[in-house]
């Protein structure tokens, strides 16, 4: 059985592999790979160290679709984020976000001024 | 007699603002624009042939299925996926023909993928093939010798497509544009030399997406004003069409800035009037001399922010396609091409970063300056083919990256809202609610997080006594560019709360 990794664990690894891969340069995980010069011969290297280090597949391609440090470790470690998780507090501030919204749609304009020419 | 039978495909096409995904919840249906390719593809077609659709927006590919032949179709967006699904076909043993902008443009791309290449438009050229096709001997490859007429293109069998799979039906209404912008490929594939529709067959379209149930409707048009007169006519056949309507349709199109000019103005109005909503229009920059160098001349002739303005005071939202990257641009561009989109008040913005793409003047011309650099990951989205002039390729991105998050920074994209519904019209009778839309943007919206769920409350107040039409297109748009931009992982509020791009160390 793999171990499930989170996406901040996923992100520290990165970082730290391109840091050593840019000969020390500082990642900022919200940056592109295109930004730091990675092409597909970088990009299928340090997926194929990924995989090894997960245990577990990755799709070739993961770096086209998933551009960032960021975008990689969000993907990879695939936690739902808290307000999509359908628990009953996100359910109640949704029905609420529902309510204000059609409250606010119902509300006559009381400001109207004549058209524009 | 055992009919062939032919599986069409539309791929997915790769992350980006023009890629629309996570809407499907919000829109209450699958995707949100028809590609109508593939249902003109059957009605070309002989009936020896039996043709099976898949959107893959929609569906899935059924890879394993018994097909005598696969077509895959794409613009640049989907060209990785269009390559992927004919090596998967391939794999599977099946003959595999692709065609479309792409494959056009870049034969050279798609040549190893295919049996079948299909060069240029295909109203002659997939007919040829078929009856190739059926007899069993055919070419590996068609090419279109000239520019068909469009009244030859037979109505799309758009009963081959899901039914109500698209927030969007589309009615082709031309083919070409005359302008001859730098970076444009347009132009490249489908001539300068403007192709139309007649009022009359444009009508029949719209009457049978109107009857299949589509109430909002994109008049797909490289520029629908070019030709004055023919947007004229069209548009008062359709202002005839839709005001017999039970329920109006919400027309989409795209046109040049240049239609806000004095003496155009009762043409714009007209295409108010006809029930045209929404225009996209190649703004590109508000940067004269990059406009200049792009040869886009049909931007220089006003002033762009009141010509904006022009069309948003008649009730039909602008969508802004921009551009970063031109050699004219410095530093300060980034900044200025914001300030700009504030000022205008352009909810929806679609930025990237210059290419220069196969087949233009632009990528001739950095060819023969040495300023082309191989794309890093196959995908333009991120990147770019070219070699900035006035800055390295990293400031380029650096500031693309701050411009993206500086302009879907919530309160940012709340104040072009605010811009916007202030040039509005006001409308006098009260308009119906449509409460199962705004339900389902504000659950979506809800699920977004505390910086941004009460956008759609927000964004209602300032639209009190306007229609709303603009607000809800603004809110399934940003609903996917947030997406767009967290899925990409380059959404970032520290990039968002700086006033300007920090090159600082930067090289």
């Amino acid at each position: 059985v793999t171990e499930l990794k989170s996406a901040a664990d996923i992100e520290q690894w990165l970082l730290v592999r391109l840091n050593e891969r840019l000969d020390g340069e500082q990642v900022d995980s919200h940056m592109p790979f295109s930004f730091y010069g990675l092409d597909s011969m970088d990009a299928f290297e340090l997926t194929a160290e990924l995989e090894e280090w997960l245990g577990r597949p990755i799709p070739e391609t993961l770096t086209f679709d998933y551009p960032t440090v960021s975008a990689v470790a969000t993907y990879l470690a695939a936690e739902p984020v808290a307000a999509e998780t359908g628990d009953a507090d996100a359910q109640a501030s949704s029905a609420a976000a529902v309510q204000a919204l059609l409250a606010e749609l119902e509300t006559p304009a009381h400001d109207r001024v004549p058209p524009q020419t | 007699v055992i009919r062939k039978r032919v599986l069409l495909v539309n791929p997915l096409p790769s992350l980006s603002l023009y890629s629309w995904p996570d809407v499907a919840d919000v829109i209450g249906r699958p995707a949100y624009i028809m590609n109508i390719a593939l249902p003109t593809l059957v009605a070309l077609a002989p009936p020896e042939v039996d043709i099976t659709i898949v959107d893959e927006a929609v569906e899935p590919v059924p890879f394993d299925a018994d097909w005598d032949l696969v077509g895959v179709t794409g613009y640049l967006t989907q060209m990785r996926r269009m390559c992927e699904i004919a090596d998967e076909f391939h794999r599977r043993g099946r003959t595999v023909a692709i065609g479309g902008p792409y494959a056009s443009l870049s034969p050279h791309i798609v040549r190893p993928h295919a049996d079948i290449l299909f060069i240029g438009e295909a109203e002659v050229t997939w007919p040829a093939f078929l009856q190739d096709f059926v007899q069993g001997h055919w070419q590996a490859e068609y090419r279109s010798a000239e520019l068909v007429d469009l009244q030859s293109s037979p109505i799309p069998a758009i009963d081959k497509l899901r039914p109500l799979a698209y927030a969007l039906g589309v009615v082709q209404t031309s083919r070409g544009c005359p302008f001859e912008c730098e970076f444009c490929d347009v132009i490249v594939y489908l001539g300068r030399k403007q192709r139309y529709k007649t009022p009359a067959r444009v009508l029949e379209e719209l009457e049978q997406l109107y009857d299949t149930g589509y109430r909002s409707i994109f008049l797909s048009d490289d520029n629908f004003t070019a030709n004055r007169q023919r947007a004229a006519e069209t548009m008062l056949a359709i202002r005839e069409w839709n005001q017999r309507q039970a329920e109006p349709v919400a027309l989409y199109t795209q046109l040049s800035i240049d239609v806000t000019r004095d003496r155009d103005l009762p043409l714009l109005d007209l295409c108010a009037e006809a029930g045209l909503k929404q225009a996209f229009v190649g703004i590109e920059t508000p940067n004269a001399d990059a406009l200049r160098e792009a040869k886009k001349r049909q931007n220089l002739q006003g002033d762009l922010i009141r010509d904006v303005h022009r069309i948003q005071s008649r009730g039909i939202m602008v969508q802004a396609g921009m551009i970063a990257g031109f050699d004219s641009d410095t530093f300060d561009t980034f900044g200025q091409q914001f300030e700009f989109l504030q000022e205008a008040g352009i909810p929806m913005v679609l930025l990237a970063m210059l290419n220069a793409l196969d087949g233009t003047p632009l990528r001739q011309r950095l060819a023969n300056e040495g300023r082309l650099k191989p794309l890093l990951l196959a995908d333009a989205a991120l990147d770019t083919n070219i070699i900035p002039k006035q800055m390295t390729n990293r400031q380029l991105l650096k500031g693309t990256v701050w411009l993206l998050n500086k302009l879907y920074a919530p309160e940012h994209f709340l104040q072009r809202l605010r811009v916007f519904a202030d040039h509005l019209p006001r409308v006098s009778q009260r308009l119906p609610v449509d409460t199962e839309f705004w339900e389902r943007i504000a659950t979506s919206y809800s699920s977004l997080g505390p910086d941004l769920r009460d956008i759609p409350v927000d964004s209602a107040r300032l639209f009190r006594g306007h229609d709303p039409h603009g607000l809800k297109a603004a809110l399934v748009f940003y609903r996917s560019a947030v997406s767009v931009l967290r899925r990409w992982g380059v959404w970032d509020p520290r990039q968002a709360a700086l006033p300007q791009p920090d090159f600082r160390s930067v090289a």
